[in-house]
């Protein structure tokens, strides 16, 4: 049978194509997917300032919940932590008592801006933020000095060479660091470099240790160094069971890098989920698109089957020969894919880097293992997806070989018809849950996202009997259109499977694509008219590095000034319920001056009251009232973005959690738990009777004492909305890897359907038909596939949308770019026309006397 | 009990296609016995029930009810994996048209039954049926490149190889011109007498049905007449008959 099926294969190649392309494609994206999944796991760089240590401790960077779960079973789930968490300095001395360690080295930090003589903001590599570290941390890594002498006042300075070429500073000159408060100048006394001259990853200055400890560092690390013949494992195993502490990790070896660079580790872990969601959509998507296409191979195959059927191959054989058939197209397409994945995977990586999701180094940890995994997923789904086509392909009479014509059968059989039905009720049952709970926005998307599948698969399911309906409403209008449209209608009307067939993969890939880029328009409409509506401050100061923390308080001060709040940004942890059950998130924080939060921001409260925020309060959206399941009265348990437990009321529910955050908390305990510790902007809200001028005046004359700090006359709403912006990115995505792979169904459907009328066009032809009245018919035909195809597919997305829109702003309307829905609509429809017109054209061309003889 | 002398045996076949109002009597309780070694055509007007007879005779269709008898074996009572396993190797078939995998060559074509039942083929009597049908040189060409009579030949070829009880043949000549078609008949003909095959076919032609030893004649469901030693004339003339009845 598998030669059999080899050479099936080699004979009949064109209609294999379709398969060909669609594994050849989903190979690809999940092996990129692989890849992104496998770095965002070993996500990690080589240490730098940690390389000579044999030990690092530092705090687990994750915080682990104990959830409950649907049964009642109690589960632990970590999340990673966004902020770095600090370590108390006592730790040093009972880690010196720890057998094997010979010296401990604390590494204290503090996020630094960075400018030079002439006050021109310099950042850090790939435009990261700065760090000083203490002169003492130096033993820890790979730096060496290279040029001028150590740090020993407090004014001295010694950076990186890298960062001072780009600072243009030499040992001798000036710079400018600022902490949270104005610049302070230093002298730049000497420069580092990685002893194997590599540029460092992270740009790093150095400080002398009473000169770091002026600006309030926290304790980031310690580094350990063994006695002579104690193995960094070893070592390790004896702190652990020494300090017997959850909240520490401890870090050897490539782990030492990735306590090093958090940045990296928090990237990975969105890589991971980003992977696995593009990973799933693709997944899901190709065993639709492989069932459809195989489906259609053994349709058209019904007499080569029915003959085997006929000379002795028993049911079992001709399964065996469809799995051989797809496996082998699985394999090859699995192989040849896995360079194109590569190719993919670096071109993801890029975009991602360019959005902001992982930084632009991001290490892709190559290895074999994801492409040998998804050839073998690969594999596995066209298996899946012949399985089903095959149990139809048995069923296929072997007197079927015998008739004159291939007979389709007509009609829908009752395990269809019933199938569908339940389809049917299943999404309305989704919609009117979505519609009588108002539930957050996430727990809305994946239920738009499910129910506009279920809708499709239920289109698939009833195809006859919706593109009955449509040629009830379109082939009248046909009739009317001169002679090619009468035939046209007449082919549309006996043929209702032909063009369910047709209509079904542009309903996914409208429906689909719709719901998925509207639900982002939407969300970013509702945002942006959040933000607008919300930011009632009139003046905004913003710095790219961070603005320092007490700037709010000095322009607060001035008399033209009503009020004024610096806004910090940072994320909180908590146990959210979804459908039951608990699960970890993490949600999106700002701190806000409680005094200032009326006059700069209107979050608008729905149920409570504002004015009440104080440090042991807080106030949520309405989205994160839902998940977590909270009202105004109730006492949130959180985890700030360091860590730290956070226990406080809710005070207020808001409505604008879209535009600004989830959770709002008081500014100066928010701040204390960042890296950074600087605010992300300052909101300006001006005296009723100010003059205008002078407090622009005022304000500019403020921001000068900080660097790179300017004045803005609004928040800008793209630095707002970044976050949701490289998510909606993330979106298109997805959404555009589903086209093309619709795009690859759409095509060899409509072209292997096209293909078998050849007998049929050389009739019209003997009978008087000219060539073009052939083609007249045939974009007449395509015309009623894409006007059934788009308008099903537009009609079942607006159910999805619906209830998204409802879900973010209470108004039943979706934000529908025209050109965005035009391009959706538009593609579609010339990958129908296309792959209608294009294999009629060589039709044509073909002599009708020969085609009217030709076997099929 | 005895052995058979009938190499197919239909007892009371009935076939119906549908239900209701709408269901349609394709055999009406046939009753036909086909001698082992003699060359019978099964002939009647259209919609007479005679590809039925053949598809129900060939295993390829259950009765509704009744009993077919392949040699001793009862065929209603098989399940379909070993229905179709043991016609592979006693029965074999020639169709019409499309007879052949365009994706095989003639010799891989010839011998898929066989592979199919995970046999080898006899090399000798692979090589008598290929001189048999005139084949020899074409072994390695491909269906698309053979004429209509070429591929009938390639069909009778496969259907001989694994040496069947019975060959059923549907309409064999019914695409090919009339000096073709002679040859094709004259090789079934030769199958009986030289290698003791037996052979069912169904055919509308008089002249093909000359070419029998026996004729059976189909009327809306029914065995209606028989003829040994037909002649192309009286066959005609109980056709016309037939026809004028309907």
């Amino acid at each position: 049978m598998f030669t059999l099926a080899l050479q099936t294969l080699g004979a009949r190649k064109g209609g294999f194509v379709g398969t060909f392309v669609a594994l050849l494609l989903g190979a690809a994206v999940l092996g990129a997917c692989g890849v992104l999944l496998e770095s965002g796991i070993r996500a990690g760089s080589s240490a730098e300032r940690y390389a000579a240590a044999d030990a690092i401790v530092t705090g687990r960077q994750e915080v682990e919940l104990t959830l409950k779960d649907l049964d009642g079973s109690t589960l632990h789930e970590s999340q990673p932590l966004p902020e770095r968490v600090p370590l108390k300095a006592s730790l040093a001395e009972r880690l010196g008592k720890v057998d094997g360690v010979r010296t401990v080295i604390e590494d204290d930090a503090v996020t630094v801006r960075l400018a030079d003589a002439h006050d021109r903001p310099v950042p850090g590599r790939h435009g990261s933020a700065l760090q000083a570290h203490n002169w003492a941390g130096l033993r820890l890594g790979d730096f060496r000095l290279t040029r001028g002498h150590a740090p020993r006042t407090a004014d001295d300075v010694v950076l990186d060479s890298a960062l001072a070429a780009r600072a243009g500073v030499r040992p001798g000159d000036e710079v400018r660091l600022m902490t949270t408060s104005v610049p302070r100048t230093y002298t730049v006394t000497g420069l580092v470099a990685l002893k194997d001259g590599r540029a460092p990853r992270r740009s790093v200055l150095f400080l002398s240790d009473p000169a770091l400890r002026q600006l309030g560092p926290a304790v980031q690390a310690f580094g350990v160094l063994a006695d002579p013949g104690t193995s960094p494992g070893r070592l390790a195993h004896a702190i652990n069971s020494a300090l017997d502490d959850d909240s520490l990790s401890v870090h050897t070896g490539d782990g030492r890098g990735r306590a090093e660079f958090l940045d990296v580790v928090v990237s990975g872990s969105n890589l991971v989920l980003l992977a696995v969601a593009i990973g799933g959509n693709v997944l899901l998507i190709a065993v639709f698109v492989l069932y459809a296409t195989t489906a259609l191979s053994v349709r058209h195959r019904r007499r080569e089957i029915a003959l085997l059927r006929a000379i002795g191959t028993t049911p079992g054989q001709i399964r065996r020969m469809l799995a051989s058939e797809a496996a082998v197209t699985a394999l090859v397409a699995g192989v040849l894919g896995s360079p194109l994945g590569l190719l993919l995977v670096y071109w993801l990586r890029d975009r991602f880097a360019g959005h902001g999701i992982v930084p632009p180094d991001f290490p892709l940890a190559l290895s074999p293992l994801p492409f040998l995994a998804a050839i073998l997923v690969t594999v596995l789904t066209a298996l899946a997806a012949v399985l089903i086509s095959a149990l139809r392909a048995t069923r296929i009479r072997p007197t079927e070989a015998l008739g004159e014509a291939a007979v389709e059968p007509t009609g829908l059989g009752r395990g269809r018809k019933i199938t569908g039905w339940v389809l049917v009720a299943l999404a309305t049952g989704s919609f009117s849950t979505g519609l009588a709970q108002h539930a957050d926005f996430f727990t809305l998307v994946s239920l738009a996202n499910s129910l506009v599948l279920i809708l499709v698969i239920a289109t698939a399911v009833l195809g006859p009997l919706l593109s009955r309906a449509a040629v009830r409403l379109l082939a009248p209008l046909l009739d009317r259109t001169g002679v090619t449209g009468y035939l046209a209608a007449a082919n549309t009307r006996a043929n209702v499977g032909r063009l369910a067939g047709a209509i079904t993969p542009l309903v996914l890939a409208v429906s689909f694509a719709s719901t998925v880029v509207f639900t982002q328009t939407t969300a970013l409409r509702e945002s942006t008219d959040q933000v607008r509506a919300g930011l009632v401050a009139d003046h905004v100061l913003t710095a790219p590095g961070g603005v320092s923390p007490d700037l709010a308080a000095k322009v607060r001060h001035l008399k033209q000034v009503e009020s004024a709040t610096g806004l910090v940004k940072s994320k909180v942890v908590g146990a959210g319920q979804l459908l039951g059950a608990q699960e970890a998130v993490s949600l999106g924080a700002q701190g806000v001056d409680p005094g200032a939060l009326g006059t700069t921001i209107d979050l608008h409260a729905r149920h409570g009251d504002l004015s009440n925020l104080s440090p042991r309060t807080l106030a949520i959206s309405t989205t994160a009232a839902s998940w977590l399941g909270l009202g105004v009265g109730d006492t949130a348990r959180l985890h700030l973005g360091d860590g730290t437990p956070f226990r406080g009321k809710v005070i207020a529910v808001y409505t604008r959690g879209f535009g600004f955050a989830d959770v709002t908390l008081d500014h100066d305990l928010l701040l204390a738990h960042t890296t950074q510790k600087t605010d992300q902007s300052v909101l300006v809200r001006s005296a009723d009777r100010a003059d205008g001028q002078g407090l622009t005046r005022a304000l500019s004359a403020l921001a000068a004492n900080y660097p790179g700090t300017v004045l803005r006359d609004g928040l800008a709403v793209d630095d707002q909305l970044a976050e949701q912006r490289a998510n909606a990115w993330v979106n298109y995505l997805v959404v555009g890897l589903i086209i093309a792979y619709t795009a690859i169904t759409v095509v060899n459907t409509l072209a292997m359907a096209t293909a078998a009328r050849r007998r049929e066009f050389a009739l019209l032809r003997l009978s008087g038909t000219a060539r073009r009245q052939v083609a007249g018919m045939m974009r007449k035909e395509s015309a009623v596939v894409v006007l059934a195809g788009v308008g099903l597919g537009t009609v079942l997305a607006a159910f999805p949308l619906t209830l998204v829109a409802l879900g973010l702003g209470g108004s039943p309307w979706p934000a529908v770019p025209g050109l965005g829905y035009l391009a959706i609509a538009g593609i579609t429809a010339a990958l129908a026309v296309g792959g209608t017109m294009a294999p009629t054209r060589l039709l044509l061309r073909i002599r009708p006397v020969e085609a009217i003889g030709a076997r099929e | 009990m005895l052995a058979s002398r009938y190499a197919v045996h239909l007892t009371d076949v009935t076939k119906q296609y549908g239900q209701g109002p709408d269901a349609v009597l394709a055999l009406d309780r046939v009753g036909a016995g086909i001698e082992s070694g003699t060359f019978t055509a099964v002939m009647g007007p259209s919609g007479s029930g005679k590809s039925t007879f053949l598809h129900c005779a060939a295993g390829l269709d259950r009765p509704t009810s009744g009993e077919v008898r392949l040699g001793d074996q009862e065929l209603s009572a098989l399940r379909e994996r070993r229905l179709t396993e043991l016609c592979r190797t006693r029965i074999g078939f020639v169709f019409q048209a499309f007879n052949l995998l365009p994706s095989l060559t003639v010799e891989q074509n010839i011998v898929l039954p066989l592979r199919l039942a995970g046999q080898q083929p006899d090399e000798t009597w692979l090589r008598h049926i290929v001189d048999a049908v005139d084949l020899g040189g074409r072994l390695a060409r491909f269906p698309a490149q053979l004429s209509g009579g070429q591929q009938q030949r390639v069909a009778i070829a496969r259907a001989l190889v694994t040496r069947p009880e019975v060959i059923f043949a549907d309409e064999p000549t019914g695409a090919l011109d009339p000096e073709t078609a002679r040859d094709i008949l004259i090789l079934l003909r030769q199958a009986v007498t030289d290698l003791h095959q037996t052979v069912v076919m169904v055919t509308h032609d008089p002249v093909a049905a000359a070419h029998t030893d026996q004729v059976l004649f189909l009327n809306a469901g029914r065995v209606v007449d028989g003829m040994v030693g037909p002649g192309a004339d009286r066959v005609a003339e109980v056709m016309s008959g037939l026809r004028r009845a309907v």
